[in-house]
């Protein structure tokens, strides 16, 4: 199981930054706009495949955003208090396995899915956790309670979150048990 | 599709995650199961939707980035296309 991102060591992803236990979340935005890469589809053959290339335009643009986090990064790290980096290390070590994602993937939608788009699934789900814990430590803080979040704060903070993003749509009902109503 | 119980599957990971994004050090076990569970609806839904309409057999990059082309998904999209970069990075570096 793997149990860290495949990234270089100082590579942050642009727009999430975990949020610190005290102070205000520092969030960068993208300066530039989320291009499409316009790449046909891969071949979908092997299990190895590799993702499709990646034009160079898109590549140089992300290049120069990469290396302006980079120097950001440093300096949010370098007015990290103790407790503040810890945290931050636990956000950029840990990641969802991706064979379990890729075994959810196939046993709940039946669709197949190759490694490395598994991976890439993983690495978006990793940031969906991070919205919802998010959203149930502002739930928590609106109730006036602290401590470890509960279950509760979690379903309030998913029903927050459909509703301002729309069930993400043709999932058909599944069968059994549905945990959350809308 | 049924929605298997997956009970424990990202139980360790997830405990790391979620104090990573602000969670106590030690979140509690009935919150990192409830998390698990709502997690896997979100991986089911999005690649539900990825597949469209007629079920396609094997997902694709480009279903996901479609998947993810609404506004409210901006970040995870965005996160997406960093991760395709990183992986082209490597890719470039070894060529």
């Amino acid at each position: 199981m793997d149990s860290g991102d495949d990234e270089p060591v100082a590579t942050q992803p642009a727009p999430v930054i975990a949020a610190a236990s005290s102070t205000s979340t520092t969030v960068l935005q993208p300066g530039a706009a989320v291009r499409q890469t316009g790449v046909p589809d891969e071949d979908v053959e092997g299990e190895d495949e590799l993702l499709p290339a990646m034009a160079d335009d898109d590549y140089s643009a992300q290049l120069s955003w990469q290396s302006e986090s980079k120097d950001n990064l440093k300096v949010l790290m370098d007015n990290f208090s103790p407790a503040q980096y810890e945290r931050f290390e636990a956000y950029r070590r840990h990641a969802l396995p991706k064979q379990a994602v890729r075994k959810v993937i196939q046993q709940t939608t039946g669709q197949q899915v190759s490694q490395p788009v598994a991976q890439i699934v993983a690495g978006v789900a990793k940031v969906f956790v991070g919205e919802i814990v998010e959203k149930a430590r502002q739930v928590q803080s609106q109730r006036n309670e602290s401590g470890p979040l509960t279950p509760d704060h979690l379903r309030e903070a998913y029903r927050m979150y459909q509703a301002e993003t729309g069930r993400v749509g043709s999932a058909r009902p599944v069968r059994g048990k549905r945990l959350f109503v809308r | 599709r049924k929605q298997a119980n997956f009970k424990g599957l990202f139980s360790k990971e997830l405990k790391n995650l979620m104090y990573g994004f602000g969670d106590d050090r030690n979140p509690a076990n009935d919150t990192v199961n409830v998390m698990e569970e709502i997690l896997v609806e979100f991986i089911a839904d999005v690649c539900q939707t990825a597949g469209g309409p007629q079920r396609k057999t094997r997902l694709s990059i480009e279903d996901i980035r479609r998947a993810l082309s609404r506004l409210p998904d901006a970040k995870k999209l965005a996160r997406m296309e960093e991760l395709l970069f990183m992986q082209e990075d490597i890719k470039r570096a070894r060529a």
